[in-house]
């Protein structure tokens, strides 16, 4: 059996958090979070071991999810996938996460685009799936 | 550039570049310009009118002299690479000689895009202010039309993001209640439900331009399709300005609670009823806002086997919002409070 990998949510949409954190949950995976903050999500960081964070662009309290993606990288080696509308500002700042996956999605595309997103991270090959997903 | 209040240049702020390299003609209608209030600048030559030829030009002043071949040369390029909305205005002074018919055409064709403006020399000073006034008034309306272009813009790319978000919510919504429906009618009723109450938080917000909202009339929104034939639902607190992403929360909390006791609960009866309160209560660590609700008089209730959509909605709500939410099933009826720091929801 494969090790459990650990994901952070860090979306401020609580419905859309609700629905990540069921799907994820029930293909196996230990959820942390969610969160809607940058602060709680670095304390997340601080104390757990994160596969990989899934970082909604804009945040609770104008938190901005670019800047906490690459915080997560620098200071604990956390690998982000953004989920957002706003495709562009992801593209913006590209150089902290390994792909966006744009909303809305499906609970199909969001299982595979995490799950390529763990082999890309391990292994630093670009995927050439999902469709839904854009890699970075 | 100076701007007035709209961030447009006023007619006084655009530049007017004069190009009239003949004798001291280029100094003469600066003066003149300058004298009655225009920012004026003038080339000594031809490559000084290169520095000043700008796609942001207010106005350019040339003289018959100045239309050399390299000189219209720049002033093609320059408009060939105007915005879309923009038309300079160009204002030739030509002497009475020439055949002016003849040589409008020629430079119409060779000046597209401006807003050419003819004057027989010698034109009188007032007659050049009053025609550079007419062409700056109507370089400012260029300006606004590119501001209005620009926001236009802005709002489609802020509708789009909107838009989104909500699809996102509906498709989240869609997800969750149908994970928690037993069957077809049951998801398409409380689907429904959902999504009109979602829509009525968004009429409100709307209303207020997405900024702070009423309590009362958000609560009177959400309340007001479990209060049809009476009121059963009483509301009473005093009224507070709610911030936008709190009050969607707390208004979608109520639903779900008012939905939960009309199938459930106190409204699933005749006698039973509903009390919302809400207070601002002062404490060391800041005032807590503590929403409660009681129900009453309704079938006897007992603690659900299952967390549903509701309670767990109800409880992150509170969660993201630095508080909690206390759910007690009591055989009297549901009670609830909520409570969070008052920083986290008023808009004070």
């Amino acid at each position: 059996m494969p090790a459990i990998h650990s994901v952070l949510i860090v979306e401020d949409n609580l419905i859309v958090a609700m629905v990540i954190e069921d799907d994820l949950r029930d293909a196996g995976y230990e959820v942390l979070g969610p969160t809607m903050r940058s602060g709680p999500s670095l304390d997340i960081a601080r104390s757990s071991t994160i596969s990989l964070a899934l970082v909604d662009i804009d945040l609770e309290g104008g938190d901005d999810g670019v800047e906490l993606a690459r915080r997560l990288r620098d200071e604990h080696q956390v690998p982000s996938l953004y989920i957002t509308g706003q495709a562009a500002v992801a593209r913006a700042g590209k150089d902290a996460a390994l792909g966006l996956l744009p909303k809305p999605f499906t609970p199909e595309q969001l299982l595979e685009a995490v799950a390529e997103a763990l082999k890309y991270a391990a292994t630093g090959k670009v995927p050439q799936t999902p469709k839904a997903a854009v890699w970075f | 550039m100076p701007a007035d209040i709209d961030g447009i240049p006023t007619a006084a702020e655009l530049p007017v570049v004069i190009h009239a390299p003949y004798g001291g003609d280029s100094a003469t209608l600066r003066q003149v310009l300058t004298d009655a209030g225009f920012a004026a600048v003038a080339a000594g030559d031809l490559s000084e009118f290169q520095a000043l030829l700008r796609a942001d030009a207010g106005l350019l002043v040339v003289s018959q002299e100045g239309l050399t071949e390299k000189s219209l040369s720049l002033i093609a390029e320059m408009l060939a690479q105007q915005d879309d909305w923009s038309e300079l205005p160009i204002i030739v002074l030509l002497d009475q000689a020439l055949h002016l018919n003849k040589a409008a055409g020629r430079l119409l064709e060779l000046m597209p895009r401006s807003k050419l403006i003819i004057k027989q020399r010698p034109v009188h000073p007032a007659e050049l202010t009053t025609s550079v006034d007419t062409a700056l008034r109507a370089r400012r309306r260029q300006y606004a039309l590119a501001r209005y272009i620009a926001h236009q813009e802005e709002l489609r790319h802020e509708l789009n993001h909107r838009v989104k978000n909500i699809l996102a919510s509906v498709n989240a919504l869609f997800s969750l209640t149908r994970r928690n429906s037993a069957d077809l009618a049951e998801f398409s009723q409380e689907f429904a439900g959902r999504l009109n109450a979602l829509s009525n938080v968004h009429t409100v917000l709307f209303n207020v331009d997405y900024g702070s909202v009423r309590l009362t009339e958000l609560v009177e929104a959400i309340l007001r399709p479990f209060n049809t034939e009476d009121v059963r639902v009483v509301a009473t607190g005093p009224d507070q300005l709610l911030l936008s992403d709190p009050a969607q929360k707390i208004a979608l909390s109520l639903y779900e609670l008012a939905t939960n006791a009309a199938k459930y609960g106190a409204l699933s009866s005749s006698e039973g009823a509903v009390g919302v309160k809400w207070s601002v209560e002062p404490g060391t660590g800041g005032d807590s806002f503590v929403l409660e609700w009681s129900e009453s008089g309704g079938p006897s209730v007992k603690p659900p086997s299952r967390t549903g959509y509701g309670t767990r909605f109800i409880r992150s709500a509170a969660h993201s919002l630095d508080g909690e939410a206390n759910l007690e099933f009591t055989p009297a009826g549901l009670q609830v409070q909520v409570r969070v720091p008052a920083r986290s929801v008023l808009d004070r």
